[in-house]
């Protein structure tokens, strides 16, 4: 009897196992908020941040940013902080006399905790920041992905479309969202 | 000087949707409509704006003319009939991810048939893999208005610019609605 009841449990573990560590495909989301530095006057030199097309290029950190989760939706990475650099091609920039849209390349360097397991990855990310529109906020728009480089420690696999903004303060405001593999 | 928010009906019908057009003078436009395109290797080199694609990079120039431009009216924007050419290039090389949202320079340009009414549009976007087994491509971006000559509440007007954001989605289907648009945008006559 007692060999039954060992081996029930035994089989129970196994499926709670099995379970925990199921590799789902869901579209995720996250938040990463912060405030951004002043631009330097060059390309950042982080990973995919690290490309100029045009050879004017600006740099723009935003240092200790947090990672945080979208209510009621599966989440990308947990909570935690992120640090972002991002490099603006204003070579590329289109000018128009209400204001101009400027490409950017950028990283994400995510250090979270994710269902209780420190997690690490890094986002690649890319799209346009324009001037204000319809508030007084700079809308920022585009996509990102989970780079392989760095090997991503507890992270998942997976890209999205970004949406947020800039503020005047120099706080910026980042939604992302897309089918994470984790 | 005058700001007039409205919906770029210019890019939405450069864009060349055969339009089932949604439009109101609210700050979004949406569009839908069928967008063939034609696909050629290495980046578009007719537009100024598109030739920015790296280079060094491998990069894929999508390109659409259309004519259909006589339903393009709406707001206060009046866009006559005329020939608009689209042109992005795409950087294959520098996605984000594999699979992955790709970069894209593109550039629009219209011209009135028979007349003086002209746009250029320039914008970058990053286009992504569907976010769903069963939806379409996705795109987010922005740019600006250049250089426009357009009627404008009924006044001609020349040296309009402007800039504006847009998200939409996008499929190679053959037929039926495979591209949507949500534009918002600010203009300067």
């Amino acid at each position: 009897m007692n060999k039954i009841a060992i081996g029930f449990v035994v089989l129970l573990l196994a499926l709670g196992a099995t379970q925990a560590l199921a590799v789902t495909t869901k579209v995720r989301y996250a938040t990463i908020t912060g405030t951004a530095s002043g631009p330097a006057t060059s390309q950042c030199s982080e990973g995919y941040a690290n490309q100029c097309p045009t050879s004017t290029c600006s740099c723009v950190q935003v240092s200790g940013a947090t990672v945080g989760n979208v209510v009621g939706q599966p989440s990308i990475a947990g909570t935690g902080t992120a640090n972002l650099f991002l490099t603006f091609d204003d070579g590329a920039a289109t000018v128009s006399a209400a204001g101009n849209c400027t490409p950017f390349f950028g990283v994400a360097e995510l250090t979270t905790t994710r269902h209780g397991l420190a997690s690490s990855e890094t986002l690649n990310l890319n799209g346009v920041s324009c001037a204000p529109i319809t508030t007084a906020n700079s809308p920022i728009l585009g996509g990102f992905g989970i780079s392989k480089t760095p090997t991503p420690v507890n992270g998942g696999t997976g890209y999205g479309r970004i949406s947020g903004f800039l503020d005047p303060s120099g706080s910026v405001s980042l939604k992302l969202h897309g089918p994470i593999t984790e | 000087m005058r700001k007039l928010i409205v919906l770029l009906t210019i890019a939405i019908l450069a864009f060349g949707a055969s339009p089932v057009l949604a439009i109101t003078l609210q700050n979004t436009f949406q569009v839908t409509g069928h967008l063939g395109v034609a696909l050629s290797a290495g980046k578009c080199t007719s537009l100024a704006y598109p030739a920015m694609c790296p280079s060094a990079d491998t990069c894929v120039c999508y390109t659409a003319t259309r004519t259909s431009l006589h339903s393009a009216t709406g707001g206060v924007v009046s866009i006559p009939p005329g020939t608009t050419k689209v042109a992005v290039s795409v950087d294959t090389t520098d996605a984000t991810s594999r699979p992955g949202c790709r970069p894209a320079w593109g550039e629009i340009q219209y011209n009135q048939t028979g007349g003086g009414d002209s746009a250029t549009i320039e914008f970058f976007a990053s286009l992504c893999k569907p976010l769903t087994a069963v939806s379409p491509q996705t795109f987010s971006g922005g740019g600006a208005l250049t250089n426009a000559s357009l009627v404008v509440e009924g006044l001609p007007f020349s040296g309009v610019t402007g800039l504006g954001t847009a998200t939409g989605t996008y499929s190679a289907a053959a037929s039926g609605d495979n591209f949507i648009l949500n534009l918002t945008a600010v203009i300067v006559p």
